[in-house]
């Protein structure tokens, strides 16, 4: 997918690569130099190692590119020495432009490798929906998106397991939540936090008019105990107590399970399953989630921050701000349009069905990579 | 039972008419929602049994044989039928154990201790493998035996769990009821890892030899070569009569065994004193018993039964106390996790730690090696 959207690299940009390429060839061969001086002591040793290592997939495709401009070189010179031969000329003419291709093939490659990644993207995740404004037919739609969501990862093979479902009077979803896991879900998905906006004649409608209402969608990367440091000593897990003075006396079925984040007072509380572990088990998933959301947003910010004072044109995309209206799903005129990249689709149902929703995510991930070599570039003017 | 208001019945029925039956058992909107799920699923996973008119080959009308099959199973749960017998299992731990009835079904409590007794073990496991090496050999296993099995919940969990931080055990569950001793069976050979050695035979432990040489359970173990048993476990019938009646869920004492729940009356134990210290004292009839079998015939460093209540609890601890034969008694309560909160009680003497948040739920008594392992 990233060959076919490969952005034209400008000569400005090329020229800021090729510093960024050499000072990355020099910081290597004076990390080897030290490698190889027996004095080095064993802790610098493994530290050249670690940064050897973290160079070593750019180092490949440096040298890939530098034989290529060397063979580029070569085939120049060679035509500047010999321009009566004509048969000469044209081999030479088509190999050149093979090689020209290949160089630039090769730096695309590269440019992608120099741009910062988010280390979330490969990350599983907890998708939780909400409805919002209008009542019962927000409910509804919820319970749409959520079902969305669900065709959509079955559709790339992931794996969605629902968390939790608040249920309305209508059987449309108040709340509800899921883990989803597979390679790259986040990446994919991570655009898609925002309120989503529904136009069309409710079921409760009677008299066919159209609402509005809204859904509020939120994608938050999977994390770990060990990501967000849990302590056992910062939770408080409560279960349900009967009253009277319960073992034999009595026989709950209640396996409901609330954990009390202390320091953030954040709380989770599950009680979909009979088994209270995995009431616990899920309860811990979604509490690491969020944990692991609040700190992300706080270096998110941060960074943003440095960046919006460096060049305060750019705008970040998917910035995950759940109050931003990112998408409206129109059906009276069938229709979807993300309002980030002001695209249109004209195929609701199959958006619905989990279909066409790459239309939107493959738009937004390029843009995504247009604005980081864009802050790419100005972060090297300013440096 | 507070009657359920006329606004929770119009809301329910509203959701789903099926609800209407179940909260008269589950007494809130969130409960019956859930049962009512988990028997829609329990009634989805089964097979439909081809009618005999059946003409199409996948079965007649399977839809609505499934719609007859959950408003049955509805009927049953509002008149008070646990929900476990009517889903088949019940989750212990981790375990997810079958239940039937004639068998008491395992409660979170007693999971919630047993949970804490082996995370104690396994923080110790250092000290208890290094033992078992000592004091058996290469290969020997840690000896568990638990009276009262029922489902074999208890020792199949303290297997799985010790397992985990490779302790391997062998495990041997004992109950008077045959019923209970099958399903135990079913149980082990259903969860248990195929390097577990897990059995379950019958047994009284009550029963007294006739010729006073060995009793029936000493001989027992001896079959089964359990000589050596290191943890005593047991969660004996502790409710009295008069809790029985006053004090239980009416789904408990109309669908569990009381067999499982009520000693049964040894007419010699009690001739005098008032009614209340009687019935405390029919309730309390295993745990002497129990304290006599660790005492006399096998030697267990670390003992633990479940009690109904604290002041049970209090009594079974000043049992322990007076034996003399242990080195620390402890009471836990429901939540022993939570040991931030720990008070002191006065038992027969002594101060006796009462840990965690809750009811009082079990007393553990250790000694020697027995301090090491549980770390305390």
């Amino acid at each position: 997918m990233t060959e076919v959207h490969q952005p034209q690299l400008s000569p400005d940009l090329v020229r800021i690569m090729e510093r960024r390429l050499s000072a990355i060839e020099h910081r290597s061969a004076s990390l080897h130099n030290l490698i190889n001086q027996p004095e080095a002591s064993p802790a610098e040793y493994a530290r050249a190692n670690k940064e050897l290592r973290k160079l070593s997939g750019c180092m490949d495709l440096i040298s890939h590119l530098r034989t290529k401009q060397k063979e580029i070189d070569g085939l120049k010179s060679l035509m500047s020495e010999c321009p009566e031969d004509k048969d000469m000329l044209d081999m030479a003419t088509e190999e050149l432009s093979q090689a020209i291709e290949e160089e630039k093939r090769l730096q695309s490659l590269l440019l992608k490798s120099l741009l910062p990644k988010d280390d979330a993207d490969e990350r599983d995740s907890i998708l939780e929906v909400r409805a919002g404004t209008g009542g019962e037919e927000a409910s509804l739609f919820a319970m749409d998106v959520f079902k969305m969501y669900e065709r959509y990862s079955q559709k790339r093979g992931w794996k969605f397991e629902i968390v939790d479902i608040a249920e309305s009077d209508l059987r449309g979803y108040k709340e509800a939540s899921a883990a989803i896991s597979g390679v790259g879900v986040f990446g994919k998905l991570k655009f898609e936090s925002g309120v989503h906006r529904v136009q069309r004649v409710p079921v409760t409608e009677k008299s066919g008019r159209v609402h509005t209402s809204a859904v509020s969608v939120a994608i938050l990367p999977q994390a770990d105990e060990v990501d967000v440091q849990l302590r056992n000593e910062d939770l408080r897990i409560d279960t349900y107590r009967s009253g009277g003075s319960g073992g034999q006396h009595a026989n709950t079925t209640n396996s409901a399970v609330r954990i009390t984040h202390i320091p953030t007072g954040m709380t989770v509380a599950i009680q979909d399953e009979r088994s209270q572990h995995m009431n616990k088990a899920k309860a811990l998933k979604v509490l690491c989630a969020k944990l692991y959301e609040i700190e992300r947003s706080r270096i998110q910010i941060s960074r943003s921050k440095l960046r919006s004072e460096q060049n305060p044109s750019l705008e970040q995309i998917g910035s995950g701000d759940r109050s931003e209206r990112i998408r409206t799903y129109n059906f009276p005129q069938g229709r979807v349009t993300d309002h980030r990249v002001g695209i249109t689709h004209h195929a609701i149902d199959d958006v619905m069905q989990g279909g066409n929703l790459d239309v939107f995510i493959d738009a937004l991930l390029l843009q995504q990579e247009m604005d980081a070599i864009a802050s790419f570039s100005s972060s090297i003017d300013t440096s | 039972m507070p009657r359920l208001s006329y606004e929770l019945l119009h809301h329910a029925r509203r959701i789903d008419p099926l609800l209407i039956p179940l909260l008269h058992t589950c007494r809130s909107l969130p409960s019956a929602e859930n049962e009512l799920r988990w028997l829609r699923e329990h009634v989805a996973s089964l097979n439909t049994p081809r009618h005999p008119l059946a003409s199409n080959a996948s079965g007649v009308l399977p839809n609505a044989w499934r719609r007859h099959r959950l408003e049955r199973l509805v009927t049953a749960r509002s008149r008070g039928t646990p929900l476990q017998y009517l889903l088949g299992t019940e989750f212990f731990g981790d375990l997810e154990l079958k239940v039937r009835p004639g068998v008491l079904i395992p409660r979170r409590e007693t999971a919630v201790a047993i949970e804490n007794l082996a995370s104690l073990l396994r923080a110790n496991g250092k000290v208890l493998r290094s033992y078992l090496l000592e004091a058996r050999g290469d290969g020997s296993r840690l000896n568990i035996l638990d009276l009262c099995t029922g489902t074999g919940c208890i020792p199949l969990l303290l297997q799985r769990l010790m397992r985990h931080v490779g302790i391997p055990t062998q495990i041997l569950g004992i109950d008077i009821s045959p019923k209970a001793v099958a399903l135990a069976r079913e149980n082990g050979s259903h969860v248990a890892h195929v390097k577990d050695i897990c059995s379950f035979d019958r047994g009284d432990i009550f029963a007294e030899s006739s010729t006073k040489s060995t009793s029936p359970l000493e001989s027992l173990l001896a079959t089964k070569q359990m000589t050596n048993i290191d943890i005593l476990v047991s969660n004996p019938p502790y409710v009295s009569p008069r809790q029985y009646l006053h004090h239980t869920e009416r789904s408990v004492r109309n669908f569990e065994p009381k067999l499982a729940l009520v000693p049964v009356r040894r007419s010699t134990l009690w001739t005098s004193g008032d009614a209340e210290e009687n019935d405390n004292r029919h309730g309390d009839a295993f745990y002497p018993r129990l304290l006599q079998i660790a005492n006399t015939i096998i030697k267990p460093k670390v003992f633990w039964c479940e009690v109904g209540d604290l002041a049970q609890a209090e009594r079974v601890a000043a049992m322990a106390v007076d034996t003399a034969a242990w080195d620390g008694v402890q009471i836990w309560a429901d939540e022993p996790a939570f040991a931030s909160t720990v008070q002191h009680k006065e038992v027969s003497g002594n101060a006796i730690k009462l840990v965690g948040e809750g009811h009082g739920r079990s007393v553990i008594c250790w000694r020697d090696e027995g301090r090491a392992w549980l770390g305390l």
